[in-house]
């Protein structure tokens, strides 16, 4: 997949050859090219791109400033012929600082680094959006919100969702469950049950309360248990 | 056959910014005798002009662009130039530093260009 970018440099060489750097890549792709920050900014409002090819001194608004005028923060390389700006771009929590004239080999180092950042970004934006799951439940589809669920219990080739308000029974197993569910938030306490961790309310010995219903623990799972329940 | 670049520009950085991309490479040198060109003209203007932050905003830009055509010596030059407008408030405090940087940019022209006219000739 490529990423989308733009470059903002206002010296036409150097913009030249960073769109021909990534034309040769094949991995980046150039979507506007600006000689300076007023246009990128009115573009970059309208569209959204992952990696921004940026120069620091330009007549105007500089490269920073631009940015401080962003809604979104996206992948920022750094182009300049000077190094004394490396404080302010690690305040900027920029990716890569090239210098200019710049080299292929490092323009691809660069762009490694993008695509890193791109994957770690893409990661917490995919976590974010797992916040739910949909079961088939009496012929009907249904939505649950892994924070409304309490916690699933196995009974075959069935599982049982248990919320505050309702269960749901679909045709599952608890295995097909585990494998579904946030690690994070969901453990399996015993052969029968998977739990919601944040919303145990008390452990006892070997037993688990969640809204006023009283689960098994496994001795085998207890110590993981324990554990969850000190960093969940 | 291959093409040598002339032995008074950096052949190695040009090998590694065109690698056998010669057609590339003229395309970058026309662009520098147009746009680096006019770029000077403007700051021997604003020499003219007594305006030291307008040469320096200038010299910056252009800085890189003769490392492009491979006269990385006059990046380093020009570096140093912009270093002592940083402390100038006038023209007379970046002399005689800035008038024989201007000599080398003008010489650097007729170098490019018949640089570019050995390389359309190649390959013709």
């Amino acid at each position: 997949m490529k990423l989308n970018c733009v470059i903002v440099d206002d010296e036409l060489l150097s913009r030249n050859f960073l769109k021909k750097f990534c034309g040769k890549s094949a991995r980046a792709e150039v979507k506007g090219a600006f000689s300076n920050a007023t246009d990128a900014i009115s573009y970059l409002e309208r569209n959204e791109v992952e990696v921004i090819f940026l120069d620091v001194e330009m007549p105007g608004i500089n490269g920073f400033q631009m940015l401080d005028h962003l809604s979104y923060m996206p992948i920022v390389i750094m182009t300049t012929s000077k190094t004394d700006y490396a404080f302010t771009a690690f305040e900027y929590n920029v990716t890569d600082f090239l210098r200019k004239p710049v080299e292929y080999n490092r323009f691809l180092d660069a762009l490694n680094k993008a695509e890193e950042a791109h994957k770690k970004n893409q990661s917490i934006l995919d976590e974010s959006f797992k916040k739910d799951i949909v079961i088939k439940s009496n012929g009907n589809y249904v939505r649950l919100a892994y924070n409304d669920i309490l916690y699933v219990e196995g009974m075959g080739d069935y599982v049982k969702y248990v919320t505050p308000d309702k269960t749901y029974i679909a045709h599952s197993t608890l295995r097909a469950v585990e494998d579904t569910v946030s690690k994070e938030n969901f453990l399996k306490v015993h052969r029968s049950y998977i739990v919601n961790v944040r919303k145990i309310s008390q452990l006892t010995d070997n037993n688990i309360s969640i809204n006023g219903a009283s689960i098994p623990v496994s001795k085998s799972n207890k110590a993981e248990l324990l554990e969850k329940l000190r960093t969940a | 056959m291959v093409f040598a670049f002339n032995n008074e520009l950096d052949q190695t950085f040009l090998q590694s910014l065109y690698g056998d991309d010669l057609e590339y490479a003229q395309e970058v040198f026309e662009g520098f005798l147009s746009e680096t060109k006019k770029e000077f003209e403007a700051i021997k203007n604003d020499y003219g002009q007594n305006d030291v932050k307008k040469i320096r905003q200038k010299l910056h830009k252009i800085k890189p662009t003769f490392s492009f055509v491979g006269l990385t010596a006059l990046t380093e030059r020009t570096e140093m130039i912009i270093a002592a407008c940083d402390a100038a408030s006038n023209t007379g405090e970046i002399e005689p530093g800035c008038s024989a940087l201007f000599k080398e940019i003008e010489a650097s022209f007729l170098l490019v260009e018949n640089e570019l006219m050995r390389m359309k000739d190649h390959t013709v």
